[in-house]
């Protein structure tokens, strides 16, 4: 009876648990990330060796309703120059992503299936799946437990969330087995985030490395991307946000069309 | 009552959680590194204009009749573009070429494949004039409505994607609807043919090819284009008036495509009626293609085309994997023809590697396959060769 009684209260908590890490994670989604943005973007690619590769982009984003737009530019180097990329990221979890690339060598743009989520986004070791919000009811979540991540600008009182894929498909999809995302209880942002690789037991490790408050919203403006296997770094990423602009009237939900990253802004 | 001691019990184990771990940080040496300095790498003030391209340098070998390197090419494809104001943008494209190892009379080439004006005449309407590309159709690999611009068919299978495609000077009116469709007339005034292949060249077969028709007003073409970006599919009408490529007369294309996707899959769709096409043999032909583009493994991209193009099938599949953070891709590409696969075609396997932002190579293999019904195929059968290229990108 008492092991009875035990087994059913620990099934509980744990359930009450996992309600509460889903809550957390739904303010992570909702939270005010600004909108009619444009932002300047850099992308470092560091191989193995320190060698350096650099991509510069200028994005538009935009909310309509819970969906979000967004327009990616690629400006330099010059074999990618013009390449532009084009998503309507949907919050109804029935739809699938919408995803255009502009690829200027061939003056044509191509349709993106957007369940391709784990390939690399533009050499990069952030996925595409990385790039847009997940579907929360593809996860279980779970507090794993609270700690402090200790930063040169102070301490951050964080929640670590376990983020498991509730099917096999739903991994093959993401191409991760699991997630683990500390998540700030100041702000609800994620400041660091594990992400476990399906792929020869890789371990992706990204970490916001400077955040700006920009009209009184929180933004990561520097986050670096590490893929590791074991303790060797196979990759790294560094993924800079600058001149961040919000409610920027000249963004109109118009933009965000095909037409747009065929001729530019 | 139950719910309150859940709760409780809840708080409980949080304020429990929270007292063993806010004692311990585990984090600094858990695979994030320390705190290091990251710094923008400086880009250059934005300027009106930008000039950008690549300067490569080719090769190849005929690995058939072992006569030694047949093609040593120094070529550029050079792009200027000028924001003259906001609404206003000069784009153009240069190509050009001087190949050392090739006996025709023009062993080299300069040709300004793009020059063009693009307008935006209001928030709905754009305006374009000059020598532009406009791509028609969702397929990738064969060409069912994508007739507006002829190809440089001058080393069949071996062109640059980049370079296939000729200039036509147009001028392009789009309108966008407020319903997610993009209207466009165009009107070609500049008459120009798939280039072939030279005397001289290894790849020539002496056909005889008529001139281009001249480019007056009576013999300009016509163009309509009604797309749209629709969720989870795009489609494409299609109307054209223009000079069938190499012959001497017109003909009126009714054409679409439409492509939709499904999880992993993009399922692709193409067809295109032409009346009086080859006065030859028959007055009009229905060219039509189906497709499927699988992106399911990572870094993968594998097609797939089947077509029904001048009363001949033709097959097209390309699969492509991306390795080293997309710095190496590996592409292989089967294209050929007959329902039984026996009219001929080509097999290429290449290697693109980025060697750093500035330089990229290129290296690769291209065996033509012979064919049964006496065709072209069967005049290059000998010409499969190896290719290599360097290229310095700025």
């Amino acid at each position: 009876m008492i092991k009875k009684l035990l087994l059913t209260i620990g099934l509980s908590t744990t359930l009450l648990m996992a309600q509460t890490a889903r809550d957390i994670m739904q303010k992570v989604i909702d939270r005010d990330d600004g909108d009619k943005i444009i932002t300047n973007m850099q992308m470092q690619l560091i191989d193995k060796a320190g060698h350096k590769r650099v991509r510069d982009m200028k994005t538009y984003s935009i909310d309509i309703g819970k969906d979000e737009k967004k327009l990616i530019f690629f400006l330099s180097p010059s074999d990618v120059k013009n390449t532009a990329f084009l998503t309507y990221d949907y919050n109804d979890d029935e739809k699938d992503d919408d995803q255009w690339l502009y690829l200027p060598a061939l003056n044509k743009t191509k349709r993106i299936p957007a369940s391709d989520k784990d390939s690399s986004f533009m050499g990069s070791d952030f996925s595409y799946f990385d790039m847009t919000k997940p579907n929360l009811n593809d996860f279980n979540f779970k507090i794993i437990k609270e700690a402090i991540v200790k930063r040169k600008w102070g301490n951050e009182d964080v929640w670590l969330i376990e983020i498991l894929p509730k099917t096999k498909a739903i991994s093959e999809e993401t191409g991760y087995l699991k997630s683990v995302a500390y998540v700030k209880k100041e702000n609800y942002m994620i400041t660091r985030a594990k992400y476990y690789l399906r792929k020869a037991k890789r371990v992706k490790y990204m970490d916001v490395k400077k955040f700006q408050k920009i009209d009184g919203i929180d933004v990561a403006t520097i986050t670096t991307m590490t893929t590791k296997k074991g303790k060797r770094t196979l990759h790294k990423t560094v993924l800079i946000q600058s001149d961040v602009k919000m409610n920027q009237k000249s963004v109109t939900e118009d933009m965000f069309t095909t037409r747009t990253i065929e001729k530019g802004i | 009552m139950f719910f309150n001691s859940l709760v409780k019990l809840s708080i409980a184990t949080t304020m429990a959680l929270s007292i063993s771990t806010l004692n311990a940080d585990e984090f600094d040496d858990d695979g994030f590194g320390g705190e290091e300095e990251i710094k923008i790498v400086k880009q250059e003030a934005k300027k009106p204009y930008s000039l950008y391209g690549n300067i490569k340098t080719s090769t190849s070998y005929n690995t058939s009749k072992n006569e030694g390197i047949s093609s040593l090419k120094l070529s550029t494809n050079t792009h200027l573009d000028y924001d003259i104001n906001d609404k206003m943008k000069f784009k153009s494209t240069l190509n050009a070429y001087i190949d050392d190892k090739i006996d025709i009379k023009d062993d080299y080439d300069i040709d300004l494949n793009e020059a063009y004006i693009q307008m935006k005449l209001t928030s709905k309407i754009d305006f374009t004039i000059g020598r532009q590309i406009v791509v028609w159709g969702k397929s990738d690999n064969i060409r069912i409505t994508d007739n507006l611009n002829p190809m440089d068919l001058t080393t069949p299978g071996m062109t640059d994607i980049k370079d296939l495609r000729l200039g036509r000077f147009m001028s392009k009116l789009d309108y966008a609807t407020s319903n997610r469709w993009d209207i466009s007339t165009i009107i070609l005034h500049e008459n120009r043919y798939s280039t072939m292949p030279q005397s001289g060249s290894e790849y020539y077969i002496p056909v005889q090819f008529p001139n281009e028709p001249s480019n007056s007003i009576d013999n300009s073409a016509l163009a309509i284009s009604a797309s749209a970006n629709l969720q989870g599919s795009d489609i494409a009408f299609y109307a054209l008036n223009d000079w069938v490529d190499n012959k001497t007369y017109k003909t009126n294309m009714l054409g679409f495509a439409y492509n939709i996707v499904k999880g992993s899959y993009l399922f692709k769709t193409e067809a295109a009626y032409f009346d009086n096409y080859d006065s030859d043999l028959e007055d009009s032909k229905i060219d039509a293609l189906a497709g499927i583009e699988y992106t399911g493994f990572t870094d993968t991209t594998l097609s797939f085309e089947l077509a029904n193009k001048n009363d001949q099938i033709q097959y097209a599949l390309r699969a492509t994997k991306s390795y080293i953070n997309n710095t190496l891709d590996l592409t292989l590409l089967y294209n050929v023809y007959g329902k039984s696969l026996d009219e001929g075609g080509f097999v290429r396997a290449w290697a693109d590697y980025d060697i750093n932002d500035q330089f990229t190579s290129s290296v690769g293999y291209i065996n033509y396959l012979n064919s049964k019904q006496r065709n072209y195929f069967d005049s290059i059968e000998d010409k499969d060769r190896l290719f290599a290229s360097l290229a310095y990108n700025f």
